[in-house]
C-alpha cells in the first residue's frame, strides 16, 4: 500500500513539474503555433481562440507592464492592450491583443487563474484571438508555450508535401518524386510542411514541433521549435540557428521550409523527411535518389 | 452660406472662451485666440506648404498652416505615423506601408511589415510582435534592424543617435553609422525593465525610467565612449506602463512624470522641482519653440484638466474643460489644440 502511495505521490510531483503552467483561457482553440512564419519575423508565441472570454494568469506571479489606450503609449505595437507577468525563476508570460478596457490590474501579484483581461482583437489580428507568449530570462529564450502547457491532445498528422533539392550554387530548383536520377554533390533541402488542425474546422495550417532528416537510415539533420533566441541583431530557431527569412524559403508559400545542406555521395541514397506535432503524430516521406559522378 | 460659417466660427470662439477661461498662475503671459477651423470640413489649399503642422483628430489626420489653412486630411485606416513632411497610413494587419508626402503623393512603399513611427525626420517600424526595430530611409531603403527576446516599449531618438528599452530591463543604443554601439542593462531593481527612454540632442545624455522595486530615473552622462550614471532619482511608487521622459531643445532641463506630478530636472542648477496637479496625467507634449509642457491629466470624474508648464516646472496656466484635448502642439509662441472636430490657435503674448 505505501508502495503504491510513494508512486501516486511522485506522479503528481513529476507532472506538475512538467507541466507548471494552466492554459491561460478555459476553453481554447490552438489558431496558431510556435515559430509559424510571420513574414519578417518568427511568430513568437501561440494564437489562442475560442471567442471572447477571460485570460487568467497561468501561474502565480507578479504584473510587470501593461499597455493600454489610455497609458503613454509612446510606441505603436501590434500586440494591442497586452500585459507581462513575472512569475518564478524569471519566467515571463505576455497576454496580448486584448480587448479593449478589460486589462484588469488592480491585483498587481497575481494568483494562477486570476483574471487579467479578456480576449480582444486589439492587434495586428483578424479577429478575437490571445496571442500568449513564455520568455525564460535565465536563458534568454522564447520558448514554446506548449512545452509548458498541459497537453493539448491533439491527434491529427502533420503534411509533409513537396520536397525540392537545389544544388549548391545551381539554383535550380528539383522537385522530387519517387525515384531521382541526379549527379552528386552537395545538395540544399527543403520542403513544404505544415500540421493540421483539429481544433476548428476550416482549413488551418500550423507549425509542426519537429522536423527530421534521414539519409540512408542516419539522422542527418534534426530541427525542433521548442525555443527561439537571439543571435547577434536576429531571433533565430535555437535548434538551427536560422532566422525566419533563411528557414522560409519564400513569404507566398509561408510553409516552405529550408532543411539544410546534405553531402550526397554517388550510388543509391534513401532519404527520409518525417514531420511531427506536439502531441506525437508523425507523418513521413522517403525518395529515392540514384546519383552519379 | 459664408454667413452662417461665419457665425460656426463666433460659436467655436465663445466655446474656447468658455471652455477654456483661462487661470494664469502667473500674470506676465496672457492667451489671445487667433483662429479657429473645423477640420472635419475644411476649405482646402491656400496653405504656406513650407510649415505644415501635422494632426489628428478621431479618426482624421491631416496637416494646416499657421494660418488655419488646411493643406490636406484623409480618413485614418488604422493607424497613421505623421511627421511634417511625411504620413503613412495603415491597416492593423500591416503588410503594406505606404510612404506618402504631406500633400497624399506617393513616395514609397516599404518592404516590410509592422507599425512606423517618425521621431522628426527618422521613420521606424516595429514588428507585430514588438520584438524587432528597424530604421527605413523615406525612400525605402532598409537603414537598420535589431530583434530582441522581449518587447520593445521605449524609445528616443536625434539626428545620430537612436535607443531603445525593452521589457527586459535592455537597452540598446545606435551610433551615427546606425551600427548598435552599445548595450546595457541597469539592474539597479528587484525587477527590471525599460519604462521611458531620452537621448539629448547632442547625443551627451541619456535618461531612463527603469525597474520595479525600486523604481527609478536615471540619467547617464557620456564620458569618452561610455556612458556612466551621474544622478538616480526613486520614486516612492511603481508604475507599470511605458512613461514620458524627455529633455528640452537645449538640453538645459529634462522633463518626466509619474501619475500626478510633473517633474522638471535642471542641468545648470543641478535641481530637480515637481509641481503636482489635478488628476492622473494622461498626456504631455513639449512645445519646443517656447520650452513650454503642456499637459493634460484626467480626474476621477471625466473631468480633464489641461496645463501650461514653465521649464522650471511652474504652472503657467491652468484650466478645466470637460471635452478634453486630444491634440496639441505649438511653434514660435502659437499654439494648437484640437478638440472634437475643431482645431483652434492661440497666441501668447506679454501682458
Amino acid at each position: 500500500m505505501k508502495k503504491y502511495f510513494v508512486f501516486f505521490l511522485l506522479l503528481i510531483i513529476s507532472d506538475s513539474a512538467l507541466f507548471s503552467l494552466q492554459w491561460p483561457v478555459e476553453n481554447w482553440v490552438l489558431q496558431s503555433t510556435f515559430a509559424e512564419n510571420r513574414g519578417d519575423h518568427y511568430q513568437t508565441g501561440i494564437g489562442i481562440g475560442g471567442g471572447e472570454q477571460k485570460v487568467l494568469s497561468v501561474a502565480d506571479g507578479e504584473i510587470v507592464y501593461y499597455q493600454e489606450e489610455n497609458t503613454f503609449s509612446v510606441l505603436p505595437s501590434g500586440l494591442g492592450n497586452y500585459i507581462v507577468i513575472e512569475h518564478e525563476r524569471q519566467l515571463r508570460t505576455t497576454y496580448a491583443n486584448l480587448k479593449k478596457d478589460s486589462i484588469d490590474i488592480k491585483k498587481i501579484k497575481v494568483k494562477a487563474g486570476d483574471k487579467i483581461g479578456l480576449i480582444g482583437d486589439s492587434g495586428a489580428s483578424n479577429g478575437p484571438v490571445l496571442h500568449f507568449e513564455v520568455i525564460d530570462l535565465e536563458l534568454n529564450e522564447i520558448v514554446n508555450p506548449l512545452m509548458l502547457l498541459p497537453p493539448a491532445g491533439d491527434k491529427t498528422k502533420p503534411a509533409v508535401k513537396e520536397v525540392f533539392i537545389e544544388m549548391a550554387g545551381s539554383k535550380k530548383e528539383i522537385k522530387l518524386s519517387n525515384r531521382n536520377d541526379i549527379k552528386a554533390g552537395k545538395y540544399d533541402f527543403s520542403a513544404v510542411i505544415y500540421d493540421t488542425s483539429e481544433y476548428v474546422d476550416y482549413f488551418c495550417q500550423l507549425a509542426p514541433y519537429k522536423i527530421n532528416v534521414y539519409i540512408n537510415g542516419e539522422e542527418a539533420a534534426a530541427i525542433s521549435y521548442n525555443s527561439i533566441k537571439k543571435n547577434d541583431k536576429s531571433l533565430v530557431l535555437s535548434s538551427n540557428m536560422k532566422k525566419v527569412s533563411e528557414y522560409y524559403k519564400n513569404t507566398v508559400n509561408n510553409w516552405h521550409i529550408y532543411l539544410g545542406q546534405f553531402d550526397i555521395s554517388a550510388g543509391m541514397i534513401r532519404v527520409e523527411i518525417a514531420a511531427s506535432d506536439f502531441a506525437g503524430n508523425e507523418t513521413s516521406k522517403e525518395f529515392l535518389l540514384v546519383s552519379q559522378k | 452660406m459664408k454667413k452662417k460659417r461665419k457665425r460656426i466660427s463666433v460659436l467655436l470662439f465663445l466655446f474656447i472662451y468658455i471652455f477654456l477661461a483661462p487661470e494664469y498662475e502667473n500674470n506676465t503671459l496672457k492667451f489671445s485666440p487667433a483662429w479657429v477651423v473645423n477640420a472635419f470640413k475644411p476649405e482646402l489649399g491656400g496653405a504656406e506648404k513650407n510649415s505644415l503642422i501635422p494632426f489628428r483628430l478621431g479618426q482624421v489626420f491631416g496637416y494646416f498652416d499657421r494660418s488655419g489653412k488646411i493643406s490636406f486630411i484623409d480618413r485614418v485606416f488604422y493607424n497613421t505615423a505623421q511627421n511634417k513632411k511625411y504620413f503613412i497610413n495603415y491597416t492593423s494587419v500591416t503588410e503594406n506601408l505606404v510612404v506618402n508626402k504631406n500633400d497624399g503623393t506617393f513616395v514609397s512603399n516599404l518592404k516590410t511589415a509592422g507599425y512606423p513611427y517618425f521621431i522628426d525626420d527618422r521613420l521606424f517600424v516595429i514588428s507585430a510582435n514588438s520584438k524587432k526595430i528597424s530604421e527605413w530611409s523615406i525612400e525605402g531603403e532598409n537603414i537598420f534592424s535589431y530583434e530582441n527576446e522581449s518587447e520593445i516599449i521605449s524609445s528616443d531618438a536625434n539626428i545620430d543617435t537612436y535607443i531603445a528599452g525593452f521589457v527586459d530591463g535592455s537597452v540598446i543604443i545606435t551610433d551615427k553609422d546606425r551600427k548598435i554601439e552599445k548595450l546595457m542593462k541597469p539592474e539597479l531593481s528587484r525587477i527590471n525593465a525599460v519604462y521611458g527612454l531620452a537621448i539629448s540632442s547632442d547625443s551627451e545624455l541619456i535618461a531612463m525610467i527603469t525597474g520595479l522595486d525600486p523604481q527609478y530615473m536615471i540619467i547617464m552622462k557620456k564620458k569618452h565612449t561610455q556612458y556612466s550614471r551621474i544622478f538616480t532619482y526613486q520614486f516612492n511608487n511603481n508604475l507599470r506602463h511605458s512613461r514620458y521622459i524627455t529633455f528640452s531643445d537645449d538640453n538645459r532641463y529634462l522633463f518626466f512624470e509619474s501619475e500626478n506630478i510633473f517633474y522638471c530636472y535642471d542641468f545648470l542648477t543641478k535641481s530637480l522641482s515637481s509641481t503636482s496637479l489635478e488628476g492622473k496625467i494622461s498626456a504631455v507634449h513639449y512645445l519646443p519653440d517656447s520650452g513650454f509642457s503642456a499637459v493634460k491629466t484626467d480626474g476621477p470624474a471625466g473631468q480633464s484638466y489641461f496645463y501650461l508648464i514653465y521649464p522650471d516646472g511652474s504652472i503657467m496656466y491652468r484650466n478645466k474643460s470637460k471635452s478634453g484635448n486630444v491634440f496639441m502642439t505649438g511653434s514660435g509662441g502659437r499654439f494648437y489644440f484640437g478638440t472634437g472636430n475643431s482645431i483652434y490657435s492661440v497666441d501668447m503674448l506679454d501682458d
